[in-house]
């Protein structure tokens, strides 16, 4: 927040209202700054820098909206190596350089949350790394667990079972 | 937490392995046990025989394929359950086309000797269950594969050496193709068909008039559906070009080739095999020749379908054919 008076800056305003001013250049990695700047231009708001822009986002918590800062900073300097399919190893810190691994080593509810607001902000290289740490998060995790982590309703399971079971039934005489 | 978008689910089992996969899916989580098993898979993904020289990485992919035709069935239980399968499926589906098309542009390293058999699954797996759209891009890097292969850069280097027999034999196809294109009447395609035997047996030997025969047949019978839809989709000839390149080619093949590339058959009462003599049509599970895959093409509007037609054709191919029995397919 010492930014605050710099020529090119965005203030970035979390779901508790705190600011989080940004220069331009950096945050452009998030398109949907880029694309609040450009209906702003449209506008012709007298700041032709931005220092005026402030984008609310509503959903994205001051702690999680300064990970994204720290993120989008720390990729002006380093650009992250991008994530290609299919995997050639399990070791995130082999994947991606190893300040973006231990950036995504963080609890389960910091992590659905970077990876909310990194589809919300539309980061495209923080959502690859951040669905890569779900991915890996799960990994290894029983369909309940599975299910409880993406708030998947058990509604009518019974019902699902007494299918899945019939067809089981039936698929499980082939595999063997 | 709150839901993630659809999107990001799908974004995030780009990342997932198979076995994860499944797991996220109830109906799903009993295919895990497969996946322990190599040969396990194997069964349920490629039928009985286990002896063909095809890559523990392939199993997978066709066993995914197989999955998700179980997923398709699995669909309809409503809610958030369907939202996972529709994920899973759509990215079990860009697996399975990445890991069909890419082998098949570059012949790569990792199927540095993709097989005559491995091509013909990867193009039933897919086609199965892809959407229309994306069968030309396979088709086409079938073809690129196919080419390769012929002009000895893969599978086959030490049988293709005759340039002038590959020519002569690409100028054939492109001829019957253009017949077939320009044929106006049912009653026309089974006279080509007739005529495409009668080539074959005055010019090959018996093995090859057999495999030219079912080729033939196929190719025909993609023909007379297009024809009767009055319209020739550019999805009913990307078909019709895959199974005449896929039928045709190992026609150029060495017939110890054609061994290996060897697979069970068994009768089929499909339609499109009906009205081939049921006497020449026997299994025989102590045949040496072993089996070979055919596959059974129904072409409908807006729609395609191609499953593997298991005949009999082992007997077929060791029997000593006249030009008469021939004849008489069509």
């Amino acid at each position: 927040m010492d930014e605050d008076n710099t020529v090119g800056i965005v203030k970035l305003v979390s779901k508790e209202g705190d600011i989080f001013p940004l220069s331009i250049e950096i945050a452009k990695l998030s398109n949907l700054v880029v694309t609040t700047l450009g209906e702003e231009e449209e506008h012709d708001t007298d700041d032709e820098d931005g220092n005026n822009v402030e984008i609310p986002l509503s959903n994205v918590r001051s702690s999680v909206l300064e990970k994204v800062v720290q993120y989008c900073v720390h990729y002006s300097k380093e650009p992250m190596t991008p994530i290609t399919t299919p995997l050639q190893t399990l070791d995130m810190a082999k994947i991606v350089q190893k300040w973006y691994a231990d950036f995504v080593d963080v609890d389960q509810v910091m992590m659905f949350e970077l990876v909310t607001a990194a589809n919300f902000m539309d980061i495209k290289p923080l959502l690859d790394l951040t669905c890569l740490a779900v991915s890996f998060y799960i990994k290894g995790k029983s369909a309940d667990e599975i299910r409880r982590i993406f708030n998947i309703s058990n509604e009518s399971v019974s019902q699902q079972d007494a299918v899945i079971t019939e067809m089981s039934e039936g698929a499980d005489e082939e595999v063997v | 937490m709150e839901h993630l978008p659809d999107e990001t689910l799908k974004h995030i089992f780009r990342y997932s392995d198979p076995r994860t996969l499944l797991s996220c899916v109830r109906s799903c989580t009993r295919f895990r046990t497969v996946l322990d098993d190599d040969d396990g898979m194997w069964r349920y993904s490629c039928g009985k025989h286990s002896d063909l020289s095809v890559g523990a990485s392939f199993r997978e992919k066709a066993f995914i394929g197989t999955v998700l035709r179980e997923i398709k069935q699995s669909q309809g239980m409503g809610g958030r359950e369907n939202i996972i399968l529709s994920c899973l499926s759509t990215e079990l589906i860009r697996r399975i086309t990445q890991h069909y098309i890419v082998p098949f542009m570059n012949n790569g390293p990792d199927h540095p000797r993709m097989t005559f058999d491995v091509r013909g699954d990867a193009l039933r797996y897919a086609l199965d269950i892809l959407e229309p759209h994306m069968v030309q891009k396979l088709e086409s890097a079938l073809l690129i594969s196919l080419r390769a292969s012929i002009h000895g850069n893969g599978d086959y280097p030490r049988v293709i050496d005759d340039d002038m027999r590959l020519v002569e034999e690409i100028q054939r196809n492109r001829i019957i193709g253009h017949m077939l294109l320009e044929s106006q009447s049912h009653h026309s395609q089974r006279d080509l068909f007739k005529a495409m035997l009668r080539e074959a047996i005055m010019r090959e030997s018996s093995d090859d008039i057999v495999f030219r025969a079912l080729a033939s047949r196929i190719a025909n019978r993609a023909g007379v559906v297009k024809m009767t839809d009055g319209v020739m989709t550019n999805i009913g000839y990307g078909v019709f070009m895959i199974l005449a390149n896929l039928l045709w080619r190992p026609m150029l093949m060495h017939k110890d080739m054609l061994r290996f590339e060897a697979r069970e058959f068994e009768y089929s009462s499909i339609d499109l095999w009906n009205d081939i003599p049921p006497t020449i049509i026997q299994q025989d599970p102590q045949c040496l020749l072993g089996p070979f895959t055919v596959y059974h093409c129904v072409i409908v509007p807006g729609q395609i379908e191609v499953s593997a037609a298991k005949l009999g054709l082992c007997n077929l191919y060791n029997r000593q054919f006249s030009s008469d029995d021939l004849i008489t397919y069509g």
